[in-house]
């Protein structure tokens, strides 16, 4: 098994004392997009969250390896710097902070390198205005957006493709999508899809973690496999069919077929 | 502290000061009138100003370092206030002593008293000066009490873009600076005045500044204090005019044991008057910060339009800071919002900048920069917005 997958291993995670996620198994391929679909509530964003190293939710048990580490152990910037990118749900608001300030001093948190004199790593000033600009230039941008403060007063149109402007300058090798397209029309999601498409297209070796409440992002992002999370575990896994299957039958049949009617 | 505060500043002093000078009646005695309120004042009930350990006794009365750079203009006059005095003697009788109001409490008093140094502006009817004014006050010497006083009288259709910087050597031991400012604005113009407050943390200012702003007439104003052991000091804006508005921003960064309190009033007076306010705050240490607002509109000002926000950010669990913002409206056609915040840098924001690489400790420190840069990006002066990005660098 390459090391560029991203291991889970029987992850369980603990909310302010209830656990949320309840033994998770799940390899990210090198390349490969991956979807996990689920109903509210059925742990999808606390993975995600996990994976990406947000204080508030406990590892009780399991471990995550890429890149022969344990994500685990390793600080949210160290989790960065090995590769790992959230597209977060709901996009943080920083006031006084540009997005052109930011994303350099992301760049440059990212090229730095312990015991050397950060100055010496950072990225020249010129180099880094022709980065930014073809990047905003691919994701069709327009240049006042990098002069604007973080996230704030952002549409939520704009919060979803500010992420795939800080994907496609980071450059990660795993991507995880928290419901990106929640919140958004359907013209808005497709310039946000094209944008991960054309940054997996630059990438191929990208591996992409889709997470979904509906099957309608996946028109514009194909996934390779798709996996069903309810209850705090993967109940199905298939291929790019299933999500389909979902959108027509909904949830409940395999709430049915996994927990009986219970529910 | 002692009851009677003459006992600890001496006659001497202010009788040495009215010696050296040659001042017109009416000035003199205003000089004395305001002594005797030193001298019979009960000491001020500053629940929220550490004045322990202050003794005027400790002080010398001395001039500041006052320089002005400004290439001139046809229209407009800067004097020295000494000479001001003499030239301009009515304007300076109307507007000196509008902020700092001898009866307000004795260091006013004092203040009035022992006013020296200090800048008169002047801006002609009709005179829009393009060019930024940049005075500076600078205090050289620990151990000495100065007194300068910045006045600006603009006449009607006129307008001027002014910055005042307080400054001082980096020594070790304490003086006293009693700040004033006093701004009337004609009808129709326009005032941008910034103020600056970066002495070193064995300072203490108290003083008071004004705003006056006649019909149609606006005010930018932007306050910042990033300096100083105590500050205590009050500002005021007037809406005298029927029309007029302000826009009103500050700072106040405290770390340390800094004792920082800005107490602005906004007054809407006049008819269909605008006014916002948008302060910001920041401790760390043990700092404790005030900001001490309040928003009048009396039955005069219907129509007004006012806003007053305050936020404030703590960074260590010692330090602290009091928001009280009040509002008090006698009329009833008006629009008046206020709110105020204060917390800890907030978690969300945190988790965002370092999931993008940023280590804990730069993503706070982008996160306090940001909060603090929407004000400081304001200072309309190159250098001394530098010496604030320096001084508050140094501090997160």
């Amino acid at each position: 098994m390459s090391a560029n997958n991203l291991v889970i291993r029987n992850l369980h995670v603990a909310v302010d004392g209830k656990e949320i996620l309840k033994g998770i198994n799940l390899t990210i391929e090198e390349g490969k997009i991956h979807a996990i679909m689920g109903p509210n509530g059925s742990g999808k964003s606390t993975l995600a969250y996990t994976l990406a190293g947000h204080p508030r939710y406990e590892v009780t048990e399991g471990e995550v390896w890429y890149k022969g580490q344990d994500v685990l152990d390793l600080e949210p910037n160290d989790r960065s710097k090995l590769g790992l990118f959230l597209a977060f749900q709901y996009p943080v608001a920083v006031a006084g902070v540009t997005v052109a300030n930011f994303l350099r001093a992301a760049l440059n948190a990212h090229r730095a390198q312990e015991g050397v004199d950060p100055k010496s790593t950072a990225i020249p000033m010129a180099e880094y205005r022709k980065v930014i600009k073809s990047r905003m230039d691919m994701l069709e941008m327009a240049p006042d957006f990098a002069r604007r403060y973080l996230n704030e007063g952002f549409s939520g149109g704009e919060k979803k493709r500010l992420e795939i402007l800080q994907m496609a300058m980071l450059q990660p090798s795993i991507s995880i999508m928290d419901e990106t397209d929640s919140g958004l029309d359907i013209d808005a999601l497709k310039i946000v899809a094209e944008g991960v498409n054309k940054v997996k297209t630059e990438k191929p070796e990208l591996g992409v973690l889709v997470i979904t409440h509906y099957q309608r992002l996946l028109n514009y992002i194909k996934p390779d496999y798709v996996h069903v999370l309810m209850n705090g575990q993967i109940v199905r896994e298939g291929g790019p069919e299933m999500a389909l299957e979902l959108e027509e039958k909904g949830y409940d049949f395999i709430r049915e077929e996994v927990f009986g009617n219970a529910s | 502290m002692p009851a009677n505060l003459q006992s600890t500043f001496d006659v001497a002093q202010f009788e040495a000061l009215l010696a050296s000078r040659n001042e017109p009646e009416w000035l003199t005695s205003r000089r004395h009138e305001a002594w005797q309120s030193f001298e019979t004042a009960e000491q001020p009930d500053w629940r929220r100003t550490n004045l322990k350990g202050f003794n005027l006794a400790d002080y010398s009365v001395a001039e500041a370092e006052v320089s002005v750079e400004f290439a001139g203009a046809e229209g407009v006059t800067i004097l020295p206030l000494a000479e001001a005095i003499q030239s301009h003697a009515e304007l300076v009788q109307r507007v000196l002593g509008s902020a700092v109001q001898t009866s307000r409490d004795p260091y006013s008093a004092l203040n009035n008293a022992l006013v020296n140094g200090g800048l008169f502006i002047h801006v002609a009817k009709d005179v829009a000066v393009e060019e930024l004014v940049r005075i500076r006050y600078h205090v050289a010497n620990a151990g000495t009490i100065v007194a300068p006083r910045t006045l600006i009288v603009t006449e009607r259709h006129s307008s001027i873009n002014v910055i005042e910087e307080i400054s001082s050597a980096d020594f070790d031991a304490s003086a006293v600076v009693l700040t004033g400012v006093e701004i009337e604005v004609g009808d129709g113009g326009q005032v941008n005045f910034s103020s600056v407050q970066i002495l070193n943390s064995n300072v203490y200012v108290l003083g008071s500044q004004q705003i006056r702003i006649n019909r149609d007439a606006q005010a930018e104003w932007l306050n910042v204090v990033v300096g100083s052991a105590v500050q205590h000091v009050t500002l005021e804006a007037n809406l005298s005019g029927n029309g007029s508005s302000v826009n009103w921003n500050g700072l106040l960064y405290g770390n340390g044991k800094q004792n920082l309190l800005v107490a602005p009033k906004l007054n809407h007076i006049g008819l269909n008057t605008e006014g916002q306010i948008n302060f910001k705050t920041v401790v760390d240490d043990e700092a404790y910060a005030v900001f001490d607002g309040m928003v009048k509109i009396p039955a005069t000002g219907q129509g007004t339009n006012s806003d007053l926000r305050e936020n404030a950010l703590h960074l260590s669990k010692t330090s602290r800071s009091d928001s009280i913002p009040g509002l008090e409206i006698d009329a009833n056609e008006v629009k008046a919002g206020h709110g105020s915040t204060s917390g800890q840098i907030d978690e969300e924001q945190l988790f965002y900048l370092q999931s993008r690489g940023l280590p804990f400790a730069e993503a706070k420190r982008t996160i306090v920069l940001g909060f603090v840069g929407e004000i400081i990006d304001m200072i309309p002066d190159e250098a001394v917005r530098e010496r604030v990005e320096t001084i508050v660098a140094d501090k997160v």
